[in-house]
């Protein structure tokens, strides 16, 4: 069976051009890190305050200091730095990240994103999703094509709550 | 010079009353002041309004004030890592106001900087804009929303007015402190800790080393001593992680 995550998320991984400040979602978009060559640096970027993150690949190595905005334990390459949560945000609402990679529920035709709530059933926040979709210059949104119910979710007009009006540039999806 | 060093938390606690606005620093579990939490457990302080991006999990951080319902209102971002705030939020027994992370974060950083709002991008025509559900009743129908936000027009583009955040308490975590109150936070653990120093009337840190005036680097350090009032004390943090 073809791994449909693994071909969403190297899709999306054609879009990262060589030296770009990249902001990688929890869920789906963190499998795009597997697929970006290896002759590239790519700067990766945790809204938490962290610049230059990596997977963990010593798990002996692990720090409660250091996580990842999807609180998973991460590592630094060299050159990395860390920040505050408010710099952080500064530095995604001022545009300096180039690239947003988000999972979503539903995206309409305008680009429109829904992915923070499903009215009475499933009330997670918004955590830094709303501000990525209005800072980063570039939204990729990275999902399947159908929801778990089989119901489609890119759409016409979304039917959830919006992240953000008119924001997708890119809608990779299978 | 006064001593803000404190051996124990009588002192420090004594003017958290029930109803109080307290700050807590942290990102998921990571920079979280585990002792102060607790502190706020053992002394029972009751109608909390706690300010923070997340709100713990189930069983650790904040999540155990919740379990005693010692919670009234939850200001933050992200409440997905605590099933059991998402069901007491949405069967009316615990206030929440949803704020986007970044916009909690430079609410925070105007509470402490003497700027009383600003106008944002980030939620422009969201339920952020238009009325967010704060209050639900036991049967899940919304029963109080924020007020819609002001905007403004600058060169074409619209925005909100994000109101600026102030508390009465702010729990801090930080890595090195010395005896003035001058921090040094670590890695990640960073996070809302440094802002949240300065938009409280009251700024207790809990830091993992104790060190002298004049042990630091003036050039290393993140926060002034001038906005901390309390220092504890705690080498023996547990430090969880939330995602393995």
């Amino acid at each position: 069976m073809v791994n449909s995550i693994n071909i969403i998320a190297k899709r999306a991984s054609k879009e990262l051009t060589n030296g770009s400040i990249v902001n990688l979602g929890i869920g789906l978009p963190t499998n795009v890190v597997n697929h970006i060559p290896p002759s590239y640096t790519i700067w990766l970027h945790s809204e938490n305050g962290v610049l230059g993150m990596k997977q963990l690949d010593d798990e002996s190595k692990k720090d409660a200091d250091l996580i990842n905005a999807g609180k998973q334990v991460i590592s630094t390459v060299p050159g990395s730095s860390f920040f505050s949560s408010a710099t952080s945000f500064s530095m995604i609402r001022g545009k300096h990240i180039d690239v947003a990679i988000l999972g979503a529920m539903e995206v309409s035709q305008d680009g429109d994103v829904a992915n923070w709530m499903i009215p009475n059933k499933k009330v997670q926040g918004m955590g830094g999703a709303m501000d990525l979709v209005h800072g980063a210059k570039k939204i990729i949104i990275v999902m399947r094509h159908c929801s778990k119910a089989q119901e489609p979710k890119l759409l016409r007009k979304c039917n959830l709550p919006i992240t953000g009006y008119q924001c997708a540039n890119l809608v990779n999806r299978i | 010079m006064i001593n803000k060093v404190c051996q124990n938390l009588i002192g420090v606690f004594k003017d958290i009353k029930d109803g109080s606005r307290v700050m807590v620093g942290g990102f998921g579990l990571s920079g979280n002041p585990e002792y102060l939490i607790e502190a706020l457990y053992l002394k029972n302080i009751k109608r909390v309004t706690i300010i923070g991006n997340n709100c713990g999990t189930n069983y650790s951080g904040l999540g155990v004030l919740l379990k005693r319902k010692q919670v009234k209102r939850f200001v933050g971002s992200f409440i997905g890592g605590n099933s059991m705030l998402t069901k007491q939020f949405i069967t009316g027994q615990v206030e929440v106001e949803l704020i986007p992370q970044g916009s909690l974060a430079e609410k925070i950083r105007c509470g402490g900087s003497g700027i009383p709002a600003f106008y944002s991008p980030v939620g422009l025509n969201t339920l952020i804009d238009i009325g967010m559900p704060i209050k639900y009743n036991l049967a899940g129908v919304v029963i109080k929303k924020s007020a819609p936000k002001d905007r403004k027009t600058f060169s074409k583009n619209i925005y909100i007015l994000e109101e600026a955040i102030k508390a009465d308490f702010a729990l801090i975590k930080s890595y090195q402190c010395d005896n003035f109150g001058n921090l040094i936070f670590r890695k990640t653990a960073r996070n809302f800790n440094p802002e949240m120093c300065t938009a409280a009337n009251s700024v207790i840190v809990e830091t993992e080393n104790e060190v002298k005036i004049g042990d630091l680097d003036p050039d290393k350090i993140h926060i002034s001593g001038l906005y901390i009032n309390y220092i504890i004390n705690n080498k023996n943090s547990r430090k969880l992680i939330e995602n393995k």
